[in-house]
C-alpha cells in the first residue's frame, strides 16, 4: 500500500482537492470513473472521512466530480471542464515557475532554451527506458 | 444529531492536587477527536471517568445521555494503553470473552482483522510481542459497533511501519455514526485523521477546535501547535 | 450476565484450585504408605494440619484473585464490561463458594483415604456418641456445613471489603493496604468475637442447645456477610479508582 503523505501544516482538504485535480487532469482517474466510497478512501489516504467529504464537496462545486444518489461519486464526463481545470492548473504552475526563474535572473530566451533542453533530455531517457524494455 | 459525549464542568481532585479543574466539552456523533496533552494533563483521568473506571468526581458526564455505568459501558468501546488481558489466555479465547459480554461484537470481523495483522489466534497472549498484544487489543475494541470509541495511545507501542496499517484499520472499521476519542502524544503520525482536537493542560482545556481551522489560523500542523503550546 | 461472569471467574481461577484438590487427594492416597499415621500423631491431627495449610493457601488464592482481577491490570477489562458492581462481587463470592466446598470435599476425601484402615472406627465413634439415628447425623452435618459456609462467607467478604477499601484509599498505597488489612482483620475477628459473646449469652439465657445456637450464630454470620457484601459493592460502585 502506497503511503500518501499530506503536509499537516496546511489544511488537509485543500491538499486532497489538489490531488484529485491532478489525478483527473492527468487521466489517472478517467472521466466517468467511479470514486471509492468515502470510508475506504479515507482509510487508504489516512485522512478523516469528514475531511475527505469536504474535499469531495469542493470538487463537486468545481464540477469535476458528481454524486449519484445511490451509486456513489463519479468523475465528471465533461471533458471540456476537465480541460479547463487542467489549463488553469498548468497556468498556475507555469506562473510559479516563471516567477522563480525570473527571481534567479533568467531571461525569457534562457527559460525557453532550458525548458526545451529538459524536455528533450526527458524524452531521450524515456526512449532509452522503452528501448531496454524491448530487449 | 445526538451528542455522543457531553461533559459539563468536570472536576477531579486527588487530595490537594487538581487532576481536572472544570472541563466542559461536547462531541457530536461521527467525529474523530484528538485528546492531546502531556502526562499529568488530565487525559488519563478524563478517560477513566468516561469509561467508568473512576467514579468519584464532580460534574456531569453523559455518554449518549447515560451517566457512566452499565448502559454506557455497552456503548463505549475502550482501548487501554496497557495490556489488560491475562497472559495465559489464548487469543481466540479473548474473542470469546468479548463476544459473550458485548452484544455488538463481531467475531468474524475480529478474526479477519487479526488475520490481516498476522496475529496468531492459537497462541497465548503472554507469548505475543508487545506490538502484537496492542494489535489484539485494538482489534477487540474496533470489532464492536460502539457509539464511542475511546482509544488510549493506539499507536504508541506499535512499530512505525505498522502505524499506517493501524490507522487505516481504525478508519475503515469503526461503526457508522460513531465517534472516536483518540488520546495520544505521537501527534504527527495521526493528526490527518482528526476532525477536532482538544488540548488539555494541567487539568483544563487550553485549546480546542476543528483541526483544519486550527491549521489555517496558526499556519502550522497540529503537531507544531502542540509543541508551541507545551514548551515550558 | 452473572452466569457469564461466574464462568469467566471460574476460568480465571480453576487451574490453581484443581491442582490443590488433586494434591490433597493424592496425598490421601500415598501418605499412609509413607508414614504410619495412627501411631505417632493420630489421624485427626494430620487432618487439622492439612486443613490449616489448605486454608492458608486458599485464603491467599482468594485474596490474590480478587485484588488482581478487580484492581490490577485486569480490572481495566472487568470494570469496562457491561456488568453491575454487585455482579462482580457476587460472581467472585460464588466462585469462592464453589472452590471452598471443592476443597473441603477434597480434604474429607483425603481423610477417608488416609484413615482407610481406621476410618470406620472414627466414623462410628462420632456417629454413636451424640445422635441416635443416621438421619439426625446427616441433618447435623448439613447444619454444620451451612454454618461453616456462612463463616467462610464472612471471612471471604471481609477480605474483599478490605481489598476494596485499600484500593479506594487515596492516601498512598502502603497506608491504604494497612487500612484495608485492618478492615479485614476487624471484620473477621469482630464477628468471631461477637459469635463467642452470643454463644455465652445463649448459655446464660439457657438456650445453649445445638439448634438455637445454629440459628443465632448462623444468623449473625449471614447478617455480617450481607453487610460486607453491600459495603464492598458500594465501594466498587461509587468509589472505584483504578490505577
Amino acid at each position: 500500500m502506497l503511503k500518501v503523505t499530506f503536509d499537516p501544516s496546511v489544511p488537509i482538504y485543500t491538499q486532497i482537492v489538489d490531488r484529485f485535480r491532478r489525478e483527473i487532469c492527468s487521466g489517472a482517474r478517467q472521466p466517468g470513473e467511479r470514486i471509492e466510497p468515502v470510508r475506504e478512501l479515507a482509510g487508504t489516504l489516512g485522512v478523516n472521512p469528514n475531511t475527505l467529504q469536504r474535499a469531495l464537496g469542493e470538487l463537486e462545486r468545481e464540477g469535476l466530480v458528481y454524486a449519484e444518489r445511490t451509486a456513489g461519486r463519479f468523475v465528471t464526463q465533461d471533458t471540456e471542464r476537465i480541460f479547463a481545470v487542467q489549463k488553469e492548473l498548468s497556468r498556475t504552475m507555469v506562473r510559479d515557475f516563471v516567477m522563480k526563474m525570473r527571481a534567479l535572473g533568467c531571461t525569457l530566451e534562457q527559460i525557453l532554451e532550458l525548458v526545451g533542453q529538459e524536455m528533450a533530455s526527458m524524452e531521450g531517457e524515456q526512449q532509452d527506458a522503452d528501448g531496454t524494455q524491448d530487449r | 444529531m445526538q451528542t455522543v459525549l457531553r461533559i459539563d464542568d468536570l472536576h477531579k481532585m486527588y487530595g490537594a492536587q487538581v487532576a481536572l479543574g472544570g472541563v466542559s466539552l461536547a462531541i457530536p456523533e461521527g467525529r474523530i477527536v484528538g485528546l492531546l496533552g502531556p502526562n499529568g494533563s488530565g487525559k488519563t483521568t478524563m478517560i477513566k471517568i468516561i469509561c467508568g473506571l473512576l467514579h468519584d468526581y464532580e460534574g456531569d458526564v453523559q455518554i449518549c445521555g447515560y451517566t457512566p455505568g452499565v448502559e454506557s459501558k455497552r456503548l463505549v468501546s475502550y482501548l487501554p494503553d496497557k495490556m489488560t488481558l491475562p497472559a495465559w489466555l489464548k487469543v481466540y479465547e479473548s474473542l470469546g470473552i468479548y463476544n459473550g459480554f458485548y452484544e455488538d461484537f463481531d467475531p468474524q470481523k475480529a478474526r479477519r482483522l487479526l488475520d490481516q495483522l498476522e496475529v496468531p489466534e492459537h497462541k497465548r497472549i503472554g507469548e505475543l510481542s508487545k506490538g502484537m498484544q496492542e494489535k489484539l487489543q485494538l482489534v477487540l475494541a474496533i470489532s464492536r459497533q460502539a457509539r464511542l470509541y475511546v482509544l488510549d495511545e493506539p499507536i504508541a507501542g506499535v512499530d512505525p511501519a505498522s502505524r499506517d496499517v493501524i490507522l487505516s484499520i481504525i478508519m475503515d472499521n469503526f461503526a457508522h455514526g460513531a465517534s472516536i476519542l483518540l488520546s495520544t502524544h505521537i501527534i504527527s503520525d495521526v493528526e490527518t485523521v482528526f476532525d477536532d482536537v482538544i488540548f488539555l493542560k494541567e487539568g483544563r482545556i487550553h485549546l480546542q477546535g476543528d483541526a483544519e481551522t486550527l491549521r489555517q489560523e496558526h499556519g502550522q500542523s497540529i503537531d507544531g501547535l502542540f509543541r508551541e503550546v507545551y514548551k515550558c | 450476565m452473572l452466569g457469564k461472569l461466574i464462568r469467566l471467574d471460574l476460568r480465571f481461577a480453576y487451574k490453581k484450585y484443581l491442582a490443590m484438590a488433586a494434591l490433597l487427594i493424592l496425598s490421601g492416597i500415598f501418605l499412609p504408605w509413607i508414614v504410619d499415621l495412627s501411631a505417632a500423631v493420630g489421624l485427626m491431627s494430620v487432618f487439622m494440619v492439612g486443613f490449616l495449610i489448605i486454608a492458608v493457601m486458599s485464603v491467599y488464592l482468594v485474596f490474590e484473585n480478587f485484588s488482581q482481577n478487580l484492581f490490577g491490570a485486569e480490572g481495566y477489562l472487568m470494570h469496562t464490561l457491561p456488568v453491575r458492581p454487585w455482579q462482580l462481587v457476587a460472581s467472585k463470592t460464588v466462585t469462592t463458594f464453589l472452590w471452598f466446598n471443592l476443597m473441603c470435599a477434597a480434604v474429607v476425601l483425603m481423610g477417608i483415604l488416609m484413615g482407610r484402615g481406621d476410618f470406620s472406627i472414627q466414623f462410628g465413634y462420632i456417629g454413636a456418641k451424640e445422635w441416635a439415628a443416621f438421619g439426625d447425623f446427616l441433618l447435623a452435618c448439613l447444619k454444620i456445613w451451612v454454618v461453616i459456609n456462612l463463616l467462610m462467607f464472612v471471612v471471604v467478604l471481609a477480605l474483599y471489603l478490605g481489598i476494596a477499601f485499600a484500593s479506594v484509599s487515596l492516601r498512598g498505597r502502603k497506608l491504604g493496604r494497612l487500612c484495608g488489612g485492618a478492615v479485614s482483620f476487624v471484620g473477621i475477628w469482630g464477628v468471631v468475637y461477637l459469635a463467642a459473646r452470643v454463644a455465652e449469652w445463649l448459655a446464660d439465657v439457657g438456650m445453649a442447645s445445638f439448634d438455637s445456637a445454629w440459628w443465632v450464630e448462623g444468623g449473625v454470620f449471614a447478617l455480617f456477610a450481607v453487610l460486607y457484601f453491600l459495603l464492598t459493592t458500594y465501594l466498587i460502585g461509587h468509589k472505584l479508582n483504578l490505577r
